[in-house]
């Protein structure tokens, strides 16, 4: 399992602290608003690359979020104050064409592309529309799109998720909640899967990437916690992922941001790091199943 | 036992601390021309960290210059002696229940700092270059007021007369610690070398800080497992050595931190690259039933990091919050 961490790669002090970290696996964090300004430069993301490969990094891929805390260094002016739907989309679509340019492997759309209107998921037809919109892009440019799975994703049947994820180029960015529920159902190695086992693996065999978020449970609305102070016990989460064998990326999920923190949150990313680390580290001393 | 950080009496540092998690907290006892520290000081240091919900479990250090006669048996000893008592029954009467002292009449030593993994600034001991430059190595001064005089000895101390003045402040010290509900946690000689400058230094191996514990017997007798320096002593097992002192309940309080290499050089390093199994340290302390306060050492400094090094620090106790977890999760399997 490799710990990702999702970081401004445009920034020298953000990659050297990275390092320092230990961490050798980074998606390189790209704001959709800076990206759909007139002036950002079409090589951007390739530079980006390049500047990730020198600093002896392992481009994990990007992730791409709506708006970013911190813009330091970021490519781009005149970013737009805010995007609509179709300008958010259509700025995805280029983003994931330029990915696909450059040799960048894997994109994780923002979660707010399917809350449109904030915090109102998307009717079924629009998803379908945007997911097709978005397929058609990435398997044009050879790349595959980690879908969130914490939204409006996570209220589909199986069935219908992994109807949706049919075309090769779309897979899961899973969450601890969905890494559990599948863990649980995997069938046993060297078995047949059967019927909600099948799915199971389906859904599985999809995973990109892992992020390690954590909350608790407040009403209908989780709370976001730091990663080792919520519902889910991440220890026993990556034991059970190595059990079922992972080698994927682990990735930090946002975290909440700490008072008297720089606006990138390099405190809190410090801790989840460490915390991770430690947990990886401890992995290979738990006993086998 | 419980993660904790060395704090000043700042909002800041308490806000940086419960946003970890921590609850609780290690504080320095600042000098006072008196010679002892009042009561009211300490009242006052443990109801700013309650304020935050931090409970003040530990008081590391006080000033030097409050027992410096007492280490190197001078004639004002026997009333710095009665000081420090003073501050050991204000300690007790504000409910503090471990004093962390050291034996350094030299303070602590390092001659370097290094660039570590990605370019962080960590420190270095090497022998031969403190030999050289003897007066340059001794940067630390076991004492938090970093601007006084250093004590370049003018004359050596062996280690008999060392002992004997140690064994001098415990038989006066412990029995009021006893009664004051107050445990004295001693730190090892930090680089863990005999003696340097003819001044010797006691506690730099493990069989002298076997001896510490046993030579003046009391339940207020024990010490500060400082993690990273017993790591720096040659030939010794961290993790055996965390078993025979818990298992004597002879941890009083611990400082977690690793490094590379041992005297006579090695650097500190994170924690999560030493030469320590750090998951076993854990699992060790767990094991002997260690459930007093264990905090983040020295942290290497990281780049944009503040003065109290906080970037570094939120690394660390990461950190060790995941190795407790792991260790908790592990033991549920059994393992």
């Amino acid at each position: 399992m490799n710990l990702t961490l999702i970081i401004n790669a445009w920034l020298d002090e953000d990659l050297m602290f990275v390092q320092q970290l230990g961490v050798k696996h980074v998606l390189a964090q790209v704001d959709l608003r800076q990206a759909a300004a007139p002036d950002w430069p079409r090589e951007s993301l390739t530079l980006l690359r390049n500047r990730i490969e020198k600093a002896a990094f392992s481009m994990a891929g990007i992730a791409v979020v709506m708006q970013s805390p911190a813009v330091d260094g970021f490519p781009g002016s005149n970013a737009p104050a805010a995007l609509d739907e179709t300008a958010a989309l259509e700025t995805l679509v280029r983003l994931i064409e330029e990915a696909g340019a450059s040799g960048i492997q894997l994109v994780r759309p923002p979660d707010e592309l399917f809350h449109f209107p904030a915090r109102q998921k998307l009717p079924p037809e629009k998803l379908t529309l945007v997911l097709n919109r978005l397929a058609e892009a990435a398997a044009a440019a050879g790349v595959k799109l980690a879908l969130p799975t914490g939204g409006v994703l996570s209220r589909l049947k199986r069935a219908q998720l992994l109807a949706i994820l049919q075309p090769p180029c779309l897979g899961l960015d899973a969450t601890p909640a969905l890494l559990l529920a599948l863990l649980s159902e995997l069938p046993a190695a060297g078995r047949a899967a059967d019927g909600s086992q099948a799915e199971a693996q389906g859904l599985w065999d999809k995973i990109l990437l892992s992020n390690l978020e954590n909350n608790l449970k407040r009403g209908t609305r989780p709370l976001k916690t730091r990663v080792d102070a919520g519902a889910f016990n991440i220890p026993a989460l990556c034991w059970r992922l190595k059990q079922a064998g992972y080698s994927g990326y682990l990735c930090l999920g946002q975290q909440p941001h700490w008072s008297d923190d720089s606006a990138g949150g390099h405190r809190a990313l410090a801790f989840g790091a460490g915390y991770l680390q430690a947990i990886l580290q401890a992995n290979s001393h738990f006993p086998a199943l | 036992m419980k993660i904790a950080l060395l704090l000043g009496t700042t909002a800041k540092e308490a806000r940086f601390a419960k946003q970890m998690g921590l609850q609780q907290v290690v504080w320095s006892a600042p000098h006072s021309e008196k010679g002892y520290v009042e009561w009211e000081v300490f009242q006052r240091a443990r109801d700013f960290f309650q304020s935050y919900d931090l409970e003040l479990g530990v008081i590391e250090n006080v000033a030097f210059q409050s027992y410096d006669q007492v280490m190197l048996g001078l004639p004002g000893r026997d009333r710095q002696i009665d000081h420090f008592c003073r501050t050991v029954e204000n300690m007790g009467r504000a409910g503090i229940p471990v004093l962390g002292y050291h034996w350094m009449a030299l303070g602590g030593l390092t001659t370097d700092y290094v660039r570590i993994r990605g370019g962080a600034l960590s420190r270095h001991f090497d022998l031969e270059t403190a030999l050289r430059s003897p007066a340059a190595a001794m940067e630390w001064r076991g004492s938090p007021y970093p601007n006084r005089p250093l004590h370049v000895p003018d004359r050596p101390i062996s280690s008999e007369a060392m002992w004997e003045n140690l064994v001098y402040f415990l038989e006066r010290v412990l029995p009021v610690a006893e009664a004051s509900n107050v445990r004295l946690a001693a730190h090892p000689d930090d680089a863990p070398i005999p003696e340097f400058m003819g001044v010797a230094r006691i506690l730099s191996s493990l069989d002298n800080l076997k001896r510490l514990v046993e030579i003046v017997p009391s339940p207020s007798n024990g010490i500060d497992f400082c993690q990273g320096t017993i790591s720096e002593m040659p030939g010794v097992d961290v993790i055996e050595a965390i078993r025979y002192f818990g298992q004597r309940g002879k941890i009083f309080f611990a400082h977690f931190r690793d490094t590379r290499g041992v005297v006579p050089q090695f650097t500190e390093v994170f924690m999560d690259e030493g030469d320590t199994d750090m998951f076993a340290a854990v699992r060790a302390y767990r094991e002997v039933g260690f459930d007093g306060l264990i905090r983040a050492d020295h942290t290497p400094r990281v780049v944009g990091d503040s003065r109290h090094a906080q970037r570094g620090f939120a690394y660390e106790v990461g950190y060790m919050r995941g190795l407790i977890q792991a260790a908790e999760f592990a033991a549920s399997l059994g393992g």
